[in-house]
């Protein structure tokens, strides 16, 4: 890389980075509503027996209006799940993506890295590459828990068939794991992701990568350094 | 005459000879029932003997007066006996049946034609001031009856079949619940009733209540534990103690008193079991297609599991959840229905329950003490800066 004067450094600091295409970004968009009118609702059905889940019920149009948006939520993730698991077997940049998802040694060791430099055993943060191993977890903690939602899910949907098929035991067991399952999610994206992408301080308030797909070479020196330099090698 | 024409001074006393002659009581003459006026000059003397209707209304009588002397019981209940003593408040023939006018119980203007008698007893035990000087049980129940489907089918559809009063109380012999001889009393309630719902009575005294009714046990329900007294409504109307929105909490009177589980050992925990189905919640929620205890178990004809001819015996499970269930097949029965996870019982859900409890909180905490960290280290960082 040649010498920079002090204007092409910071044209370079402003200049952006693709992280979402817009596929990517409808298909996240897509996740959030459904995620979000599963979880509102769901959790009041878990929690039925407070106030506010019974506010809740009432604002939505009662118990069996509940059910219905909750099956509309339920197909649009269900839509969404399949296009996916096509768009990572099949589509060129989703089979790409999905095998840099894929955990790696490297992960282990950016983990220790990044629990000795929190507590000060390390003087650098780990250089992680596009995907850091909080967005590899965070992609595969909501497929797994997608496969679990919908598969126990559908048993209590078609509970006619699931009832034909499978003992009273395996339904109960169904309803205790939709339940919990959708606790865990719930508790994940709250804490986890929200801190991630909304409340830590180089975020606040809001990460704009959902919206524009982009994000800055500032952005990127922080977070996907590794990536950030392979991107400046190969353009020059 | 004095009497035929409207009286100027005391109105009650002005007699409507025509409604008279069409009274049970039509041929009489005034001395027939006023014996004190036999043979008296006109005009009588103002103040006249009580009228003593067991004169004629007593056995081997030659006027072909019903006998009812010899054939009632009034003078041994709260009624009579009250009456003996004087008190003015208590009823006695002519406060139900009328004075000049005593039409039967066939005849509609009569006081005791059967769409009239809640308005006649309820003369008395409507009467908040009485009811409260006499401390009646239960008093002012005849605004409880109107609005009862006895009470409305009475009065709305003129269902002249439709209990009143003295169908459950009695006539006569009206004693108090607490009374054993009465009619209302908890070892004849199922007869009482039974009068009328006769087909209900009998699979009542199939089902495992009923047969611990019959054996004399105390805490047996009867009809209006379930039911209610003054304030039954059809199981389809909201207010009845036995709709689908209301069962759950009639059943666990009993099936939630821990003295009554403990004594005839019945399983625990059946209200918090079924709340905790989707049943549960959405019964409570007042969805009334999903299943209550009455849709499982049965009403009147209940039986424990353990009895082959029960609804939810392990072999007719299928049967019955299949009713809403169609699917539901012979391996679906296994499993408990109403869940309480343990160690020893329905042992799937309470370790996958545990396990998630384990997961869910180590996670979060795994979760909280990341950010913790990656919090602390930026401040550090800056501080640095």
């Amino acid at each position: 890389m040649s010498a920079r004067t002090g204007i092409d450094r910071l044209k370079h600091e402003t200049q952006e980075f693709e992280r979402l295409s817009l596929n990517q970004r409808i298909q996240h968009w897509l996740l959030i509503f459904s995620f979000v009118l599963l979880v509102v609702t769901g959790l009041p059905l878990r929690y039925w027996e407070t106030a506010p889940a019974e506010k809740a019920i009432q604002w939505m149009g009662g118990i069996e209006m509940r059910g219905d948006l909750h099956r509309f939520g339920a197909l649009m993730l269900i839509g969404l799940f399949i296009y996916h698991l096509f768009y990572v077997l099949f589509a060129e940049r989703g089979a790409r993506e999905f095998r840099g998802l894929l955990f790696g040694k490297k992960d282990i060791t950016d983990l220790v890295q990044m629990l000795k430099y929190y507590f000060g055993l390390a003087k650098e943060k780990p250089r992680f590459g596009r995907f850091s191993y909080l967005e590899k977890f965070e992609f595969f903690g909501v497929g797994w828990g997608s496969v679990i939602m919908i598969a126990t899910g559908l048993a209590l949907w078609y509970k006619e068939l699931a009832m034909a098929l499978l003992p009273k035991w395996a339904l109960d067991l169904a309803l205790v794991m939709h339940s919990w399952e959708a606790l865990l999610a719930f508790l994940s994206i709250i804490i986890l992701h929200m801190y991630n992408v909304h409340f830590n301080p180089s975020s606040f308030p809001m990460s704009k990568v959902w919206l524009t797909g982009r994000m800055t070479a500032h952005q990127m020196k922080e977070e996907h350094q590794l990536e950030y330099e392979q991107i400046l090698s190969s353009r020059s | 005459m004095c009497h035929s024409a409207p009286y100027k001074e005391r109105a009650a006393l002005s007699i409507d000879i025509d409604r008279f002659a069409k009274s049970k009581h039509g041929k009489l003459r005034c001395v027939d029932c006023h014996r004190d006026l036999a043979g008296a000059t006109l005009p009588h003397q103002l103040k006249l003997a009580k009228v003593d209707c067991a004169g004629c209304h007593r056995a081997d009588n030659p006027f072909g007066a019903p006998d009812v002397k010899s054939s009632i019981a009034y003078e041994d209940t709260a009624h009579g006996r009250a009456a003996a003593k004087g008190d003015p408040d208590a009823p006695r023939c002519a406060t139900c049946h009328g004075d000049h006018y005593v039409g039967g119980p066939s005849d509609p203007a009569s006081s005791v034609y059967r769409t009239n008698i809640p308005i006649t007893c309820g003369r008395c035990h409507n009467d908040s001031a009485l009811v409260g000087r006499h401390k009646i049980p239960k008093g002012e129940a005849l605004k409880f009856y109107q609005n009862s489907v006895h009470g409305r089918a009475l009065k709305e559809k003129g269902l002249t079949i439709s209990a009143v009063c003295t169908d459950c109380h009695g006539v006569h012999d009206i004693r108090v619940g607490a009374d054993p001889r009465s009619s209302v009393s908890r070892p004849h309630i199922p007869d009482t009733c039974g009068k009328c719902h006769s087909g209900i009575l009998k699979s009542y005294l199939t089902g495992i209540h009923g047969q611990d009714f019959k054996k004399g046990v105390k805490d047996a329900p009867i009809c209006t534990d379930c039911h209610g007294e003054h304030t039954i409504f059809a199981p389809d109307e909201p207010s009845s103690s036995v709709n689908p929105i209301h069962i759950a909490k009639t059943c666990s009177t009993c099936h939630e008193n821990t003295r009554i589980e403990r004594t005839f050992g019945l399983p625990a925990s059946r209200l918090a079991t079924f709340l905790d189905s989707y049943h549960g919640i959405a019964n409570t929620y007042g969805d009334t297609t999903v299943a209550n205890c009455a849709t499982c178990h049965g009403a009147h004809d209940i039986l424990p599991s353990s009895d082959p001819r029960s609804s939810i015996s392990k072999r007719n499970l299928p049967t019955t959840c299949g009713r809403c269930h169609p699917g539901a097949g012979v391996n679906f029965a296994k499993g408990s229905i109403h869940v309480l996870p343990s160690r020893e019982k329905d042992r799937e859900v309470y370790w996958v329950r545990m396990f998630y409890k384990l997961f869910i909180g180590g996670l979060v905490c795994a979760f909280l003490g990341y950010i913790f960290l990656d919090m602390l280290s930026r401040r550090r960082k800056r501080a640095e800066a």
